[in-house]
């Protein structure tokens, strides 16, 4: 903890080593978080660079108020709220991303397409997994989306997701609702036997 | 009674734990009396089982967070460093201006709201009109030099006699026929001629305002004007008389305004502005009484007139020549 006060007092003095320390620390779950909105890999990769850079050039304002992952969180959903607003193009060739207003090559900037971790027996099951959940992901409307990803992976309560979306706790609620359903019917997890468990029992268990 | 549609609204809030203990176990034992509501909670935490395990499997291995740092690094280094630091990094990395910006801001604001007072209550003594020079028949410091060509006595130092004579004929007796010193003004009539032989700097106590603005040949200029336009609004008091003869006045006048533009494109490049207006200002009058013709007609004499009292252009020029003469003049 000490050794992030550190890196942040030392971030905001300029030092942009000091800064990709900082970010060593966060970048797989904001990455994570980037995926699951995202839904592509290659656009996860920009959108979490981006809640980067932003951090970046606002680290000089973070006053220690809050820890500074929830500082960063809420620059990652500004980020994200902003990436639904943005009029923006993405034609994805090869390993070439093309955004307006901008010609970024991945391969200059070098980074390499992002490889999924593979087992080479189940490669073609998980691959089709994969794919069918990105799809998913891809059928709820940005808002459901960051709803979920900042419930179900962030675990925020309603009302600070309410807050962070500037929306109410009830279309929080109807959100989550709407988008857990929709992932249900896409991802088609159907079972037909109940669990032969006592839910009560177990949460007792689990209590005790 | 158990209503499914109510207890599938609340298995969202069961799974992520959005409710209270008692809606809890109540709908817990729901579950546990409804088949059809149990497989649709069961599906439901299976689905976001599901979707991690995609996700995770989604996430790139170890070998491309370098990539991913790497790519992180060239586009911190193309950011240009924002305001705050930029301006650190010119104060050589000046705390204060990271950690305390809004006190540094309010301190400088004082500080310069200090500055701005203080050159106010300096600035109203130097233009306060109630000082020596307007307060009647008190000597006025009005330099009476020379403002014609070189070794040209225009308005010397005049004995009381010669005033007295001034007074009757107009012009100094010991004045020859082609030395066309400006007459008297009309504030000079009578008692309220100004002595100029009677100059005292001592009772000239302006501060040195004019110094600080103007150049000494911006300074020396303002004189001759002034002088030129007391000779010329002086003219009234003859007016009922003959044709006047401006023909000095006129040439007077085109010097004066020749040397006008070259001050007023000097002050424009130095970006004096006061300088710059005040001569801008002057440059019409000096342009319409070279224009004059020789023997103008009292029309011609009061509309240029009208313009320097409405002006006030004498008393603006006396406020701007109010400088202890210079020994080189």
């Amino acid at each position: 903890m000490a050794q992030e006060q550190d890196l942040i007092e030392r971030a905001q003095a300029g030092d942009q080593d000091a800064f990709c320390l900082l970010a060593r620390s966060y970048q797989r779950r904001i990455y994570a978080l980037a995926l699951h909105y995202t839904h592509d890999p290659h656009e996860a990769e920009d959108l979490s660079q981006e809640v980067w850079l932003k951090a970046y050039r606002a680290i000089g304002s973070y006053r220690g108020e809050a820890g500074f992952y929830t500082w960063l969180r809420r620059i990652t959903i500004n980020t994200f709220l902003n990436h639904q607003r943005e009029l923006k193009i993405m034609f994805s060739s090869g390993k070439q991303a093309i955004r307006m207003g901008e010609l970024v090559s991945l391969e200059d900037l070098g980074l390499a397409q992002p490889e999924p971790r593979q087992v080479p027996e189940e490669r073609l099951h998980q691959q089709m997994m994969v794919e069918k959940v990105m799809a998913g992901l891809g059928e709820l409307t940005p808002q459901q989306r960051l709803m979920f990803l900042l419930k179900h992976r962030e675990g925020m309560t309603y009302e600070e997701i309410a807050q962070s979306c500037a929306v109410s706790t009830g279309t929080v609620k109807k959100g989550l609702f709407r988008a857990v359903s929709r992932l249900r019917e896409l991802l088609g997890v159907r079972l037909t036997a109940p669990e032969d468990v006592s839910y009560v029992a177990r949460e007792r268990h689990k209590t005790s | 009674m158990h209503e499914c549609l109510n207890t599938r609204e609340q298995l969202v809030d069961l799974i992520f734990d959005e409710l209270d203990q008692e809606t809890r176990t109540r709908v817990l034992l729901e579950l546990e009396s409804c088949h059809d509501c149990q497989i649709h909670y069961r599906s439901m935490t299976e689905t976001l089982i599901v979707v991690d395990q995609a996700v995770e499997m989604a996430m790139p291995d170890e070998r491309y967070w370098p990539g991913y740092e790497a790519g992180l690094r060239i586009r911190l280094q193309q950011e240009r460093p924002n305001l705050k630091q930029r301006l650190a990094d010119w104060f050589g990395g000046f705390g204060i201006l990271t950690a305390r910006p809004l006190q540094l801001a309010a301190g400088m604001a004082l500080a310069l709201l200090a500055i701005g007072m203080w050159w106010i209550l300096q600035r109203q003594p130097a233009v306060n009109l109630n000082s020596p020079i307007s307060q009647g028949p008190k000597p006025t410091m009005t330099p009476q030099q020379e403002i014609g060509r070189p070794g040209q006595e225009i308005a010397s130092v005049r004995e009381p006699s010669e005033i007295s004579h001034t007074l009757k004929h107009g012009r100094p007796k010991n004045a020859k026929s082609d030395d066309r010193s400006p007459s008297l003004v009309p504030g000079e009539k009578e008692g309220e001629l100004i002595v100029a032989n009677n100059f005292d700097p001592a009772v000239y106590d302006q501060p040195n305002l004019a110094g600080s603005i103007f150049t000494p040949e911006a300074i020396r200029h303002f004189e001759k004007s002034q002088m030129l336009l007391r000779s010329f609004r002086n003219t009234e008091a003859s007016n009922d008389q003959a044709e006047m003869d401006l023909s000095y006045e006129k040439e007077l006048s085109q010097r004066l305004l020749y040397q006008n533009i070259l001050l007023r494109r000097e002050a424009e490049l130095k970006g004096n502005l006061p300088a710059e207006e005040a001569l801008g200002d002057l440059e019409p009058i000096l342009l319409d009484i070279a224009n004059l013709p020789d023997k103008p007609s009292p029309d011609e004499l009061s509309s240029i007139k009208e313009r320097l009292q409405r002006k006030e252009m004498v008393a603006t020029l006396q406020i701007y020549s109010a400088h202890p003469p210079l020994p080189t003049y």
